[in-house]
């Protein structure tokens, strides 16, 4: 599906522009190889996808506080900063991984660049964590900033009324 | 006892690896495992710690008439290890005019020599050449290593192609288990392939994707497999819990 199609019925676009198996299914759909052999059928009572483990509760403390006092993220060139790289995926399967990578960063006391520019999907547990772990930061007085977010994860900061206490927008 | 071929015509999709911590990571579930290493290069055996290229393996049993026992290792408790041996490249280049029967000369060898092992893993060499056809007339079944990305879909595409033909030529069909390996769960593309996977393989794809570590590379260079290296490693945990997939037959 082209990019903007894609976009029109709200799903992201692929991330592969030719699939590289369809021979498999062009064949089983009626072009029988001459070289076809039978294949097993799977198992009838097959097991579910792996469980995504839930992580325990954040918490999440003076909330209200940040909401008062929101800070525009500093430009990244007047500090020294820890650069964090958050990918392209971020849900609630990848929060309890990224929570004690935060928090290696604020180990260190130095500011830290969160690089949110390749974020594609996050979903409202990873805001949660985003948001605990800014809150965190200001208690320690270690700055954090975001660079370049991309727009889903303005969106969707944006959707659930976070955008601002994220630092987000000035 | 269950023959199993890890095979992947392409390199670095974490074939090695993932024969080396998985066998290992039944055997300390109690299993009798053997592994072969069909690979030319030694790979398995530097991985388990035995570094010495000349040191006699399945060559010596093929090309020279030695027996198993002769040449098996113990690697670790209930893990035993067959070398290639420094001549096993040679299986490469056997008289074309030996034909069909040299695709079979690993089967013939191996026939009846396990009785006492649960599992028998062969770690096939990144092509598709004549080694690789005998590791698949000795299999029962084939473990296909896949890293998330597209250059490793487009090769699974390649690889079963050539397993159906060969399949075709056997007359029935092998078992097959897709591992996902090298896997970054928070990359779109990986998501993608993985979903791809499900969607043409279904029932043959191993829950528990192995994801990329950095303790995965430094082990063979300690000749440790991921339990020893780094025990409390997320490698160590996905390791173990893909071998649970494979002896519990669990799929998706």
């Amino acid at each position: 599906m082209a990019k903007n199609e894609a976009e029109k019925v709200g799903r992201r676009p692929a991330a592969m522009g030719y699939d590289p198996l369809a021979w498999i299914k062009e064949e089983e759909q009626g072009v029988a190889s001459p070289t076809e052999v039978p294949v097993d059928e799977p198992p009838s009572s097959l097991v579910p996808a792996v469980s995504e483990a839930v992580p325990p509760p954040l918490q999440i403390q003076d909330q209200g506080a940040v909401a008062q006092s929101p800070e525009p993220a500093k430009s990244e060139a007047t500090v020294q900063n820890e650069i964090t790289d958050l990918g392209e995926i971020l849900g609630i399967a990848d929060v309890v991984t990224l929570k004690e990578s935060l928090l290696g960063c604020l180990e260190k006391g130095k500011p830290v660049t969160l690089d949110v520019s390749g974020l594609d999907s996050v979903d409202t547990a990873a805001l949660q964590l985003l948001l605990a772990f800014r809150i965190e930061a200001q208690k320690r007085g270690i700055d954090v900033h975001w660079k370049k977010p991309s727009e889903t994860l303005l969106d969707n900061a944006r959707i659930i009324g976070l955008e601002r206490h994220l630092g987000l927008v000035a | 006892m269950q023959s199993v071929a890890v095979i992947n015509q392409k390199g670095g999709v974490g074939k090695t690896t993932t024969c080396v911590n998985l066998a290992h990571a039944m055997s300390r579930a109690g299993k009798r495992v053997t592994v072969l290493d069909l690979d030319p290069q030694g790979h398995l055996a530097a991985s388990l710690g035995f570094h010495e290229r000349e040191r006699a393996g399945l060559d010596a049993v093929l090309l020279n008439g030695a027996s198993l026992p002769d040449v098996t290792v113990e690697a670790r408790e209930n893990l035993n290890l067959i070398p290639a041996g420094p001549r096993w490249a040679e299986l490469e280049h056997l008289n074309p005019s030996a034909g069909v029967s040299r695709g079979r000369l690993l089967q013939k060898t191996l026939d009846g020599q396990f009785a006492d092992c649960d599992f028998v893993l062969m770690d096939c060499p990144p092509a598709s050449g004549l080694i690789v056809v005998n590791a698949l007339f000795a299999a029962d079944e084939v473990l296909i290593p896949m890293p998330g990305d597209y250059l490793a879909l487009q090769g699974l595409s390649h690889l079963m192609g050539t397993i159906r033909n060969f399949e075709s030529m056997l007359g029935h069909s092998l078992k097959k288990r897709i591992a996902l390996t090298r896997f970054h769960p928070r990359r779109r593309l990986a998501q993608e392939v993985r979903r791809k996977l499900q969607d043409y393989f279904p029932g043959q794809l191993l829950p528990t994707p192995i994801r990329e570590a950095a303790a995965l590379a430094e082990s063979p260079g300690f000749g440790k497999t991921i339990f020893e290296y780094r025990p409390n490693s997320s490698a160590a945990e996905d390791s173990e819990a893909m071998a649970r997939d494979y002896l519990e037959e669990r799929t998706i």
